[in-house]
């Protein structure tokens, strides 16, 4: 089961079986002491999209979000996670719809039931709210929304092709 | 041969083409009016079709009938209460699965339906096929293959209406099934519902039972005070237990899992979709649109486009306005000698229709510029790339538009508040536009900064006063939204619909609505008040006055100390200052003087008073109160000869100018946009919450001006 390290909670462990990112960030990544192989676990983690802790060997690394989303590891557990950690471009399947009040009943309206398939299009300029596509339509929300639906990742797309791409605008 | 009237529905989601397939329908004969009680508007239009008089109600768009926007609501309630003869459901057949679930809905709750499957041209195009039959028989309802591009399907849709109503057809009206353990729990509350026939023959049982496992609100208040009511309880606690226990679920929760799982069904068997194409075009403008560098002054740009259109195009159109009312009242000057019943049809009516008249050009640009950023799917996102912002005082991304729109002018503002869905974002909204400087107070700011301030402080002034505006309508924001509405505030569901490109004919269309209901419901009432003011400021005259000046005048003329120029300079200078002394004496200049001692702590003398009590009627007013009051006759704000007056009056100075231009800003704003107001709001709470908190604010924050400039100038 291939996961990020942003998906993965406390205390997970896993191998970095990939980094999906440029040049920059497999340097990056490789200068705090990570690299594809290594056998790591979870140590802590802030609230959304904060700092994330990792072991190697006892030895603990701090990322930051962005950072350890392009971190691939490969791991033991489907990890439980919401839709607003959720990295552009990837696919998940919708496990749980916690949400409460008028925000259910759009969401349900909307279709985002038990078992739908979403991707992450992509982020607002401003970071807030996310563009989903849904049964073939796009539907916008706020990571706030985001928070109460619980997801299983299904398929993590990895932008590796693009390496060279420096400037991945379009 | 004549028919006889059948009266249609038009319902589905927004986007899915309904108001192009109406226009289709019944062209040009359609009127706009409001659903009674709230501000959403109601479309509707006849067609005579093989000897019947069909007429078509075009239904707010929606995704579901639950109850949980007035859209909803008003759908629901007309389909229940007005039965119409049939519903057609229009469905935008590019995107079955979400379309569909509302279908679900219409036969539940038995409405006489048939669907469109609407932009059928588009599906062809890509190459997806769809079983027909077979999908006429697992949902149950005839669907009609529709087209508003190429117009097919409309004769279609308007054969099955005649026909479903004169019962050459019949569409068997089947039911959904659900799961058995939910079905069980519908049969039961529908055995306990049917016992009350007066509830049952007004109500189909099976769609108030489904509708009280989903906990509808107003299902519940139907049946809340009936005595069958413990029966149907307990029903609903053991379905509630035993869904969670069996599934871990609720019923609601199931009945929207199964109702979509049908719909995805369906689809699968009948639907066969073309290999999907890499990019499709709403993917490559969206991924400059909304992109993470340049999605943003984009959208900036946008913005300061319709704002640049509605305003500065607008322009022309209102100074033409301008002109023909000036020319019009010059000759009907010429006509109408008798001075009091000219001065009632020129300065009051004709200038009163003028100023009602005059809104009209930045409506219509405003709207045919808001109906296309609607039609082509970006108003969506305009909302999506600035949510973040808004959302941070509490507001929806769509409160944006209107908010910059009361740069300009609040009428158009507030009646832009339409694109908010939620009640809590519009009235908060419509609070906050006020605050917004508009176009008509930056003559009084020229004025008072340009007198008082050097020309590079003025500069500085006035951006200070815009910024103040703005900072106050977010506090406002922030308050209201935790006084009045717990924080509550729109969830940012939204769908960002496939770029299109809207028919030409239909903005027009829709400008004119915008502009015919701004006639019809507001018009009629600013001229009203317009008169009114008028009245205020010219009666009553004091014949004391006049009789004093007619002395003085005679005298003059019989003097011979002066040649003919001066005395006809003197004799000038003399109307000017009667005109100044009958408006202190008029209703207006009264109620200025008996308002000094609330505006004297700003240091507004009474002149002052009376030229913000008129500015009620337009702010722009303001400068030429003050130029009557000085005995000036006609000024304008760059007026040498006011400037020089003011500077001269040893009450004015920096302190009173930074003071009065908070004020300008901040008061209550005209009459027009006040009844515009009222007219959005809907509730006289609301227009007196409106009029006293801007006026309140205003002297706050002046007092507080004033004292605080009045320590750092002297």
């Amino acid at each position: 089961m291939i996961s990020r390290i942003s998906y993965c909670e406390i205390n997970q462990k896993g191998k970095v079986v990939d980094i999906d990112g440029g040049i920059g960030a497999v340097e990056n990544i490789r200068s705090m002491g990570l690299d594809i192989g290594d056998e790591i676990s979870i140590k802590s983690r802030k609230n959304g999209r904060g700092k994330i802790s990792v072991l190697k060997d006892d030895n603990e690394i701090s990322l930051g979000y962005e950072l350890a989303s392009k971190i691939l590891l490969e791991c033991s557990e489907q990890p439980k996670v919401t839709l607003d950690k959720i990295k552009v471009g990837d696919t998940v399947k919708v496990t749980k719809m916690g949400a409460q009040g008028d925000i259910r009943y759009r969401l349900l309206d909307m279709g985002l039931v038990k078992g739908v398939k979403l991707i992450v299009v992509r982020v607002a300029p401003l970071g807030d709210p996310i563009e989903v596509t849904i049964n073939s339509f796009h539907l916008s929300l706020r990571l706030q929304e985001a928070e109460n639906i619980e997801v299983e990742i299904v398929e993590i797309n990895k932008s590796n092709g693009n390496r060279k791409k420096r400037w991945g605008i379009f | 041969m004549n028919g006889g009237q059948i009266l249609v529905a038009l319902a589905g989601n927004p986007n899915s083409g309904k108001t192009s397939l109406f226009n289709k329908l019944v062209g040009a004969n359609q009127k706009v009016g409001n659903f009674s009680g709230v501000t959403v508007e109601k479309y509707e239009g006849t067609i005579q079709h093989r000897g019947f008089n069909i007429k078509i109600i075009d239904l707010p768009g929606i995704y579901s009938l639950t109850t949980y926007s007035p859209e909803e609501v008003i759908t629901r309630e007309y389909i229940l209460n007005e039965q119409p003869d049939v519903v057609v459901n229009v469905v935008d057949t590019t995107n079955l699965e979400r379309n569909l679930y509302l279908t679900t809905q219409l036969i539940d709750i038995q409405a006489n339906l048939i669907v469109s499957l609407n932009m059928y041209d588009e599906v062809e195009k890509q190459k997806t096929e769809i079983d027909l039959d077979q999908l006429e028989k697992l949902i149950g309802t005839h669907f009609i293959p529709t087209s508003a591009t190429d117009g097919r399907g409309v004769n279609d849709i308007l054969d099955h209406i005649v026909e479903l109503y004169t019962g050459e057809i019949l569409i068997q009206k089947n039911k959904l099934s659900f799961s058995a353990s939910i079905e069980e729990f519908i049969d039961r509350l529908v055995e306990i519902l049917s016992t009350d026939e007066d509830l049952s023959s007004k109500y189909y049982p099976r769609w108030l039972a489904i509708k009280l496992l989903v906990n509808d609100k107003n299902v519940y208040k139907l049946i809340k005070d009936n005595p069958i009511w413990i029966k149907v309880n307990n029903v609903l606690l053991e379905a509630l237990n035993e869904t969670k226990k069996e599934h871990d679920s609720d019923p609601e929760l199931m009945l929207n899992e199964e109702r979509h799982a049908l719909v995805r069904g369906a689809i699968k068997e009948t639907v066969k979709f073309a290999p999907k194409k890499k990019k499709t075009s709403t993917e490559i403008i969206d991924s400059v649109l909304l992109n993470r560098i340049t999605g943003l002054p984009l959208f900036i740009f946008f913005m300061w486009l319709i704002f640049h259109l509605t305003f500065r195009l607008g322009e022309t159109p209102m100074e033409w306005i301008g002109h023909f009312f000036n020319w019009l009242g010059i000759a009907v000057s010429e006509i109408v000698t008798e001075p009091t019943a000219r001065s009632i049809i020129v300065d009051g009516i004709i200038a009163g229709v003028g100023g009602v008249v005059v809104f009209l050009p930045n409506i219509m640009i405003l709207f045919f510029a808001l109906s296309f950023l609607e039609g082509t799917g970006y108003m969506a996102r305009a909302a999506f790339v600035i949510d973040k912002v808004m959302h941070k005082v509490g507001l929806h991304g769509k409160s944006f538009i209107p908010m910059i729109t009361g740069f300009g002018c609040s009428v158009p503002a507030f009646m832009a508040t339409r694109t908010l869905k939620n009640k809590s974002d519009r009235i908060t909204t419509l609070l906050i536009i006020p605050f917004m400087s508009c176009s008509a107070k930056f003559p009084v700011y020229v004025l008072i900064a340009g007198t008082f301030f050097t020309a590079s402080e003025a500069g500085n002034v006035l951006f200070g006063i815009y910024l103040l505006g703005v900072l106050v309508a977010l506090l406002t924001a922030r308050l209201l939204k935790s006084a009045f509405f717990h924080g509550e505030s729109e969830p940012f569901v939204m769908e960002l619909p496939p770029y299109r490109m809207p028919s030409f004919r239909i903005l027009v269309l829709q400008m004119w609505h915008k502009a015919s209901l701004y006639l019809r419901k507001a018009g009629t009432i600013i001229l009203a008040a317009a008169i009114l003011i008028w009245i205020a400021s010219n009666y009553p005259k004091s014949d004391e006055i006049q009789n004093e000046y007619e002395q003085i005048r005679n005298d003059v003329t019989s003097s011979e100390i002066y040649n003919e120029d001066e005395k006809a300079e003197v004799l000038e200078k003399l109307e000017l200052t009667e005109a100044g002394k009958q408006l202190e004496y008029s209703f207006a200049g009264r109620f200025g003087k008996f308002i000094e001692p609330i505006v004297a702590p700003l240091g507004f003398d009474w002149k002052l008073g009376i030229a913000l009590v008129t500015g009620i009627a337009a702010k722009e007013i303001v400068v030429s109160t003050m130029g009557t009051l000085y005995s000036l006759g006609e000024v304008d704000e760059t007026s040498q000869d006011l400037r020089n007056k003011l500077l001269a009056n040893p009450n004015y100075n920096k302190a009173v100018a930074l003071a009065l231009m908070v004020f300008v800003l901040l008061y209550i704003p005209c009459f027009a946009a006040s009844i515009v107001f009222h007219r959005e709001a809907g509730k006289w709470k609301w227009t007196l919450f409106y009029a006293v908190y801007t006026t309140t604010v205003a002297w706050i924050i002046a007092f507080i001006t004033y004292n605080l400039a009045t320590i750092f100038y002297f």
